[in-house]
């Protein structure tokens, strides 16, 4: 057994990452291909389904070379979330394939929450509606391109295209479904009310099975374009975000993990399906099948912009000559010498899910620098993520401890400020493969080799422990209110200038 | 122009400044013919506190004079000269004329509680009905009122205070006196009969008669002495005016002297003066942190606004794009259309501007996205200095009783930005007229002496002769319609949509200042 490797694919915005990890969860090799978000009017993002496969090949073949070509025993999938495929009768994608950053579908998710209810949304699906999954992205081509969904047998998400080329099967899991708000987070299902209330076909949907179950084999086809055997068993895998979880052992509900990438995530599992009320979170299938031993839902907030922010300070305003180093960030007091910046340069999800929400740095000075700014821009980060967090905990989340991931984690700063904006020891999650490791988990524990809370263990490397500094603690229980305050004060500003901005860039004025 | 004057004729002005003194010879019809500067030095001996030296004064004003003299090779070719300084500083001296104590700088705030006293013991409204000003600690009243608390025995020997123009002209040799412009600043002066305000001065102890007489602005106070001709190499018998306050002289070079209209002087702080023909008696002018003073062209007066981070706001921006280029920063500004993509700037960086005064007032980027890159942010920083200009003349102009405003005149440094001027006039929708003048303040001050030496026969004649050149920039008016809209719908709104967040967050940075040090 210890020969025997396993394959996870994991289909980002991006690009797409192939890893190959031994029974023991240790990365063999890894490699990645990269392809376009084509965005062809302002607001659409849209991807070519067999640039996905072929990307995927390439990586997976590369990943495979440098591994030493190793008997592999499973695949797993790790995809990204919410997007939308459809394929004809002959399996071709019968449009190019409309991804979660998509927001033609505005209008769509205002009519289908008012006449399905936004609280009956929620009751069933767990979370609000927006723009980009593939519930709306569908309601919109109805409308819209009705002799495309005509043309359409079936609707899969991105990872589940995936496994239709690797093993000509329409399958999806519980996690993945969950992000369509088409699925019952109860039942584990298809949701007949929200289909219908649609005017969708069940039949287009494809068949859930769970996530650590086998779902199928490498077709022939497939199994030349990778150059593996046939017949090798692909694992159901899952939605990236909860595989990110799995991969950082984050799988109990006394764990909170905050992934700080381009955007960030606050991630809870749930032993039930506790939802929003007010839609600010999502309450999802896990990865785990009922009645195993981790928790069947987990509750996720995510925020936009939080990398991103830092990249964009200091490739944009900083233009990266000026961009300090993290010394002199973490020299700048705690509080960036009353500087407060709102993230919120790609609007906001949660708490706010207000897409036209915007960034702000406010109470600037003459004699702040490059290090103020940055560290105001950690910090804003962190307390949206605070401020998404304060939503679990009003639904009786009350986590023990942090596991920190993505970038920001080997960020020592932002870990710090972390630690102490949510007053909770941090745990940093030291280099890890994310989603493509939990997709690799899934498809071991598809082979039994372990369960998915042992899985987890092997894989995730967890760096010293971070506990708050008390006097910073202080600085930012005060300063969090402020922030709170800050976007509701200026939420019609954000909003006016949204669409001022629209008028000129559309009017193209000189001067 | 007097029939007399050759086309040999200098004129020279002195601009005693707070970092440095320059003067500066011209000709009758303002073209700069030689020009020399000396550091002013300033002595800092504690917080709050600034002053000069009247002998370092004198000697960086002589010494640049003698570099101009050297210069021009032949000083008896200049006819006339004349001081522009900074205001509110003066000398006090004694009986023999000797300097009892330095020269308290116009910006020191030690007198904070003289003011404090005089709001309590005089009143904010009897204080601005005589002298048209809203109480601020630096006017020359609180620091004579600062002299006779704390320094008795200097007081007791003190018989007169020279106002630093004033000093600089009684070293050449002319007679003490002030000028209207200088006198307004002191706060014990009646604006509307021009005349010391000497019920107020009775009230608070201090006897009138300290002060010079009070004169028009041109008018000939002596000749160069023989101590002033050994100290500068000027010729003695030179003709010396009555300058006046700094800025006003700059108006007065830059021809802004009829009522209503609009001086821009840009630079690290932006100043905004409209000429007027009589005070404003409104107490609101005050409230809203405009001042107002009398004018160095006869019979005039001015109000005044503006921001303090112009170009120190632009100075900001590059400094934290480490772009060193401004050239290749505004060439990619002018790329991005009006609005900056939605990128908006409120720079209250260091101060609030009138009419919104608010020493807990802060700066702020709003509209940010991922869309907004550098060029972006360069323009919006523009455009927020443009809107913070509007939002500081549109109410000076209405007290001046001006339904809209004028075409605006343009002089400083920062009007080389050919962008922001593109900017500032789609803004404020009027043509911005930058004049080609070298060191205005000075010109203002050699015009004056001019006046002095009957060059010029009166301010029209001045205005007749000098010569400046003149780029107007137009509005676009496109731009001008979607700045417009801006302004109205957005940018007015912006200071009491952020004066709560900026007020708790000054609360707290104060409160946690210095509480801890790591995160």
């Amino acid at each position: 057994m210890t020969d025997l490797a396993l394959l996870a694919l994991d289909l980002g915005t991006g690009s797409v990452k192939a890893l190959i990890v031994d029974s023991n969860c240790r990365v063999l090799a890894s490699g990645a291909a990269p392809y376009p978000v084509e965005r062809p009017h302002d607001g659409w993002a849209e991807q070519d389904p067999d640039r996905w496969w072929h990307a995927s090949v390439e990586a997976a073949r590369s990943a495979l070379t440098a591994a030493g070509s190793p008997e592999i025993a499973a695949i797993g999938i790790s995809g990204q979330m919410h997007g939308t495929v459809l394929l004809d009768a002959a399996g071709r994608p019968v449009r190019p394939a409309i991804i979660w950053e998509d927001r033609r579908s505005a209008d769509q998710v205002r009519s289908l929450t008012k006449q399905i209810g936004a609280d009956r949304i929620i009751e069933l699906c767990g979370s609000a509606l927006a723009t980009g999954f593939q519930a709306a992205t569908l309601a919109w081509l109805l409308e819209h391109e009705p002799a495309a969904l005509a043309a359409a047998r079936a609707v899969l998400l991105p990872g589940d295209y995936l496994r239709f080329r690797l093993t000509g099967d329409l399958v999806t899991e519980p996690s993945d479904a969950s992000s369509t708000l088409l699925f019952d987070i109860r039942t584990r299902n298809w949701s007949n009310e929200i289909l219908v209330a649609i005017g969708l076909d069940r039949s287009l949907m494809p068949q859930v099975m769970e996530s650590t179950k086998i779902t199928g084999d490498l077709t022939s086809e497939a199994a030349t374009a990778l150059g593996l055997p046939t017949n090798i068993p692909i694992a159901g895998g899952g939605a990236d975000a909860p595989l990110a979880a799995l991969a950082a052992a984050a799988t109990t509900s006394d764990t909170l993990l905050l992934t700080i990438s381009t955007g960030s995530q606050a991630i809870l599992p749930a032993t039930q399906p506790v939802v929003d009320p007010r839609g600010r979170i999502h309450t999802w299938c896990s990865l785990a099948s009922p009645g195993s031993a981790l928790p069947g839902w987990y509750q996720m907030g995510a925020t936009l912009a939080s990398g991103r922010a830092l990249r964009w300070l200091r490739e944009e305003l900083l233009a990266n000559s000026a961009a300090p180093l993290e010394s002199s960030v973490a020299a700048v007091p705690p509080g960036a010498d009353g500087i407060v910046f709102l993230p919120y340069l790609n609007g906001e999800r949660t708490p706010h899910m207000d897409p036209e929400a915007s960034g702000a740095f406010i109470g600037l000075r003459a004699q702040h620098g490059p290090a103020e700014l940055s560290r105001a821009v950690m910090e804003g980060a962190a307390f949206s993520l605070l401020d998404a967090f304060s939503v679990l905990q009003e639904l009786g989340g009350s986590p023990e401890r942090i596991v920190l991931a993505g970038g920001g984690a080997r960020s020592r700063t932002w870990t710090e400020i972390v630690a102490s904006v949510f007053d909770l020891p941090v745990d940093p999650l030291e280099e890890s493969e994310g989603s493509a490791m939990g997709a690799a988990i899934v498809a071991g524990a598809s082979l039994g080799w372990f369960d998915l809370a042992e899985g987890a263990a092997r894989s995730a490397r967890i760096g010293p422990r971070i506990v708050p500094n008390p006097a910073a603690v202080e600085i930012y229980r005060e300063l969090f209110p402020l922030f709170q305050h800050t976007y509701r004060a200026l939420r019609d500003d954000f909003h006016r200038l949204g669409q001022i901005a629209a008028r000129a860039r559309s009017t193209s004025i000189n001067a | 122009m007097s029939g007399t004057t050759g086309t040999d004729t200098l004129i020279l002005g002195i601009d005693l400044g707070t970092t440095s003194t320059k003067a500066v010879a011209y000709d009758v019809r303002g073209r700069m013919v030689a020009t020399a500067a000396m550091p002013t030095i300033t002595h800092y001996p504690r917080p709050l506190w600034a002053y000069f030296e009247p002998d370092e004064l004198w000697n960086a004003a002589a010494s640049a004079v003698r570099g101009v003299v050297e210069q021009i090779g032949d000083p008896a070719r200049i006819e006339s000269v004349a001081v522009a300084s900074f205001a509110e500083a003066g000398v006090p001296v004694d009986a023999n004329g000797n300097p009892t104590y330095n020269t308290i700088a116009w910006f020191d705030r030690r007198s904070i509680p003289q003011a404090d006293w005089l709001l309590e013991t005089v009143g904010e409204q009897r204080l601005f009905e005589r002298s048209g000003l809203a109480l601020q600690p630096i006017f020359t009243l609180c620091k004579l009122l600062w002299l006779k608390e704390n320094e008795p025995e200097v007081w007791a020997r003190t018989r007169g205070w020279l106002m630093a123009d004033s000093y600089i002209a009684w070293r050449l040799g002319g007679a003490p006196a002030s000028d209207y412009s200088q006198a307004a600043r002191t706060l014990a002066f009646d604006l509307q009969h021009l005349k010391w305000d000497s019920d107020l001065l009775a009230q608070v102890g201090i006897d009138p008669a300290i002060f010079s007489p009070v004169m028009a602005a041109g008018g000939a106070i002596g000749t160069v002495s023989t101590e002033g001709a050994a100290a500068t190499g000027l010729v003695k018998g030179t003709v010396i005016g009555v300058g006046g306050h700094d800025h006003v002289c700059g108006a007065f070079a830059a021809g802004v002297t009829e009522h209503g209209a609009v001086l821009d002087s840009m630079g690290t702080a932006e100043a905004l003066f409209v000429a007027l023909d009589a005070p404003i008696w409104d107490p609101d002018l005050g409230r809203m942190g405009y001042t107002q003073g009398a004018h160095v062209a006869a019979g005039q007066y001015y109000g005044f606004g503006g921001l303090y981070t112009s170009g120190a706001s632009v100075d900001w921006i590059r400094n934290i794009t480490g772009r060193e280029d401004r050239r290749a920063l505004a060439g990619a500004a002018a790329e991005i259309p009006p609005g900056s993509n939605g990128a908006t700037f409120f720079p209250h960086l260091r101060l609030s501007s009138p009419p919104n005064i608010d020493p807990k007032s802060r700066g702020a980027f709003l509209g940010l996205t991922t869309d907004i890159d550098q060029a972006a942010m360069v323009r919006s920083v523009y455009e927020g200095i443009a809107y913070e200009a509007r939002m500081s003349i549109e109410p000076l102009v209405q007290f001046a009783g001006s339904a809209s405003l004028p075409d605006i005149t343009v002089i400083g440094g920062s009007s080389r930005n050919e962008l922001l001027l593109r900017i500032k006039a789609s803004v404020t929708n009027r043509p911005h007229h930058v004049l080609g003048l070298h060191e205005a303040t000075a010109l203002g001050g050699a015009l004056l002496g001019g006046l002095a030496a009957s060059i010029y026969r009166d301010a029209a004649d001045v205005k007749a002769t000098v010569e400046v050149d003149s780029n107007t920039i137009e509005p676009n008016p496109d731009a001008a319609a979607f700045y417009e809209d801006f302004f109205q719908n957005v940018y007015k709104q912006l200071y009491a949509t952020l004066k709560p967040l900026n007020h708790a967050i000054y609360d707290q940075v104060v409160d946690l200042a210095g509480e801890a040090t790591g995160p």
